[in-house]
């Protein structure tokens, strides 16, 4: 069975650079609801980004976020079963005290929470505080994330963390309470090393494709992701970030689209590609180049739209999973609470992916 | 009005380094018991400390701990009323990112959340992760602290920062969503510079209420202090003390327990706290740091003498630690006293059931209480 995740809307107008979408302004009751309705649809997973400047620009995209920890915190106190991930911006935060973090978040909501690790591509993020993401920091931040995991890891599993590295010196550092269980390391690595740290350390990859109801996108970065996982012998899967927008008819749904298109802010795209041009050496699949070419076709959004009628949706979703490598997907809406709903009631339960009832049928 | 407030146990043993006091095993679950208790029974607050390295010795003495921010978002979702402060070891994180953390908190439970600035007195702390910026640290902590809260501050009030200090520089740093309202900085600041930060920067300050059993109206001194230097800045700067609780029926059966946790007094423990605490060999005797170095070493001198907790600690029926409560609460100036107990669920109960209703000084939050009740 395909798992599917909600990425939350943590910053304010979610996943698209317009003026003309919802301003999805961040609260915890807005994020509370979205991840309370998705429990209550079955979904698998809610995943918080980390996010510490916005883009300039009209549309104030990204320029209202809340901290991931915190948040995840408060949504593990009041949820029951779904399985949380709250990001780390490792340069802001020592590695002891996230892993911390994770113990109380675990005495919250025990084997329910995991871990995404976010390395940085947008300087001003870190600049702002007088921390500088410097070239050198471009061509080693997987060995720092590297070593940032394995401290985490050590403290989670024995209590103790004696690491000497190139970032890290612990000596005889401690933690308990332990969490109650293995904490899911998860990433959204696109580049070679990247791709490498993920399968190594993580369960999940994240990955992103481009293109408007194109359902095999992902086909090559899948099976990227898995030819990295085989060479350690592990079986982290690739879950792809799509954003649906649906409605009762394929042309309700273009509607809001081509509405969204109308207010794109092409100020946000341009100081999004500034920011990711900082890494002048990023290779051709990293996050920073796929973000780079968004100012080239001005849209709201470059990740996969999956936009149409609630049939047409499911049957575009079944494909996505079924594409070889792919072991989940990881949702966002353009409109969340409208969005969860549409596809609790409405997407899902067409999903062969998601009713065994369904996929045995379609066999017989 | 004092206002009461729980310190809520985020450590193992609570406040009592001892093999036979309660374990106070933290959990989330724990803690809001805890607070939805203190919340039922009219409570003003609760405080959580943050502690990254225990106590060596058989207590286990606050070897296990949780992480104060996302234990009180945790808390904050599952409460309604009270108020609640988290602690920041400055050295572990940067004000920026405290500053959001506490806007997401201020998200969940809008104007109900505040920060206590902790500048670090155990070195091992931080040297365990290589944080500890060295001795020199002891010194400058302060303008360390200050120039902390400036950046928060100027993110709270305005959503921008471009402090530029000795510790930190701001370039256009930005934060939104900012805090509903005014968000209460809290410290402990006991040495003349730490009353001098407290005054100059701060809402509230924890001070010593001095320490033995039964003795409280031994923090007006402390109180005193507070209020001169607080006099010098023109601001509005209240002084809170503590005190462990210790009661049952009688004063037998309460001075029972505090003989029994006696009895398991845990020597490596308070050896380990006087080797953490004596680091600072320029700490005033006044500090924080100083007053456990010689408290501690005092103990270690004449071991027969040595005591689980080495702050105030109230013993005594009911009847007896509500009217010395009274006392304390009449201590001119003071704005609150924070509570301890040795079992936490138990005495909270005890405190809500019995002391409280015998308080003068809590006549007014009880009728509010009993009305949030109806």
């Amino acid at each position: 069975m395909t798992k599917i995740g909600v990425f939350i809307p943590i910053g304010s107008r979610g996943w698209l650079i317009s003026t003309t979408s919802p301003m999805t302004m961040p609260s915890f009751d807005l994020n509370k609801t979205v991840v309370q309705r998705a429990e209550h649809y079955g979904l698998d997973f809610a995943l918080s980004m980390i996010k510490l400047r916005g883009y300039n620009g009209p549309s104030e995209y990204w320029v209202h976020n809340l901290e991931s920890f915190t948040l995840m915190a408060g949504l593990a106190a009041v949820t029951k079963k779904i399985q949380l991930f709250a990001s780390v911006a490792m340069l802001t935060l020592p590695p002891a005290l996230v892993a911390r973090m994770v113990s109380t978040i675990d005495s919250i909501a025990p084997g329910r929470i995991g871990v995404n690790m976010v390395t940085g591509w947008q300087p001003k993020e870190y600049q702002q505080m007088g921390l500088e993401l410097t070239p050198e920091h471009f061509a080693r931040r997987y060995d720092y994330a590297a070593e940032y995991v394995t401290i985490m890891k050590q403290l989670w599993e024995t209590g103790v963390s004696d690491f000497k590295g190139d970032f890290f010196q612990y000596d005889d550092c401690k933690l308990s309470p332990r969490p109650s269980a293995s904490i899911p390391i998860v990433g959204a690595g696109q580049s070679p090393a990247g791709m490498d740290f993920v399968a190594k350390y993580g369960n999940y990859n994240f990955v992103v494709a481009g293109g408007l109801n194109q359902t095999d996108g992902c086909r090559d970065v899948a099976g990227r992701v898995a030819d990295a996982a085989k060479k350690y012998g592990r079986d982290t899967g690739a879950f792809q970030l799509i954003m649906v927008i649906a409605d009762r008819t394929d042309e309700m749904a273009f509607a809001k689209w081509e509405h969204y298109k109308q207010g794109t802010d092409v100020e946000a795209l341009e100081w999004q590609a500034s920011q990711a041009g900082a890494d002048v050496k990023a290779n051709a699949n990293s996050t920073a180049a796929l973000l780079k070419k968004g100012v080239e076709n001005p849209e709201p959004t470059g990740m996969t739209k999956i936009i149409g009628s609630y049939e047409n949706v499911a049957r575009m979703l079944d494909e996505i999973a079924m594409v070889p490598g792919i072991k989940g997907l990881m949702l966002t809406f353009d409109d969340f609470v409208v969005g969860m709903e549409q596809f609790g009631e409405h997407i899902q339960p067409l999903m062969k992916t998601r009713n065994a009832a369904l996929s045995t049928q379609a066999a017989a | 009005m004092v206002q009461i407030g729980v310190f809520i146990p985020i450590g193992s043993r609570g406040w009592l380094r001892s093999t036979t006091s309660p374990r106070t095993y933290p959990t989330f679950d724990l803690n809001k018991t805890i607070t939805q208790r203190a919340e039922h029974y009219g409570l003003d607050f609760v405080l959580s400390m943050v502690k990254l390295r225990g106590f060596n010795g058989p207590s286990e003495f606050w070897q296990h701990n949780l992480e104060p921010f996302t234990m009180m978002a945790g808390i904050a979702a599952t409460t309604q009323r009270i108020k609640m402060y988290a602690s920041i070891a400055l050295l572990t994180l940067p004000p920026a990112l405290a500053a959001r953390m506490v806007s997401t908190i201020d998200s969940i439970a809008p104007g109900r959340f505040g920060v206590n600035i902790v500048t670090g007195w155990q070195p091992k702390e931080y040297q365990q992760m290589g944080l500890w910026p060295g001795d020199e640290h002891f010194k400058n902590r302060y303008e360390y602290a200050t120039e902390y809260v400036q950046v928060m501050k100027d993110l709270w009030e305005t959503g921008v920062s471009n402090f530029k200090g000795q510790f930190f520089q701001m370039d256009d740093c930005r934060l939104s969503p900012r805090p509903a309202g005014h968000i209460d900085i809290v410290a402990a600041g006991t040495s003349d510079r730490g009353m001098q930060f407290v005054a100059e920067h701060c809402d509230y300050n924890f001070v010593s209420s001095g320490g033995g059993t039964n003795e409280p109206d031994k923090a007006g001194e402390n109180v005193a202090r507070l209020a001169k230097v607080a006099a010098t800045t023109g601001r509005n700067v209240k002084a809170y003390t503590g005190c462990m609780i210790i009661a049952d029926r009688t004063d037998d059966l309460a001075f029972q327990k505090w003989e029994y946790y006696k009895q398991g007094t845990d020597l490596e423990a308070i050896e380990w706290a006087h080797g953490q605490s004596s680091a600072d060999k320029s700490a005033p005797s006044d500090s924080t740091a100083g007053r456990m170095a010689a408290n501690t070493l005092a103990m270690l001198k004449n071991p027969k003498a040595a005591e689980p907790h080495g702050g105030l600690r109230l013993i005594g029926s009911y009847e007896n630690v509500a009217r010395m409560l009274d006392v304390m609460a009449e201590t001119p100036g003071l704005g609150g006293i924070m509570l301890t107990f040795d079992d936490f669920i138990i005495g909270i109960e005890q405190f809500g059931q019995y002391i409280q209703p015998r308080m003068r000084s809590r006549a007014t939050p009880i009728a509010a209480a009993n009305q949030n009740a109806a």
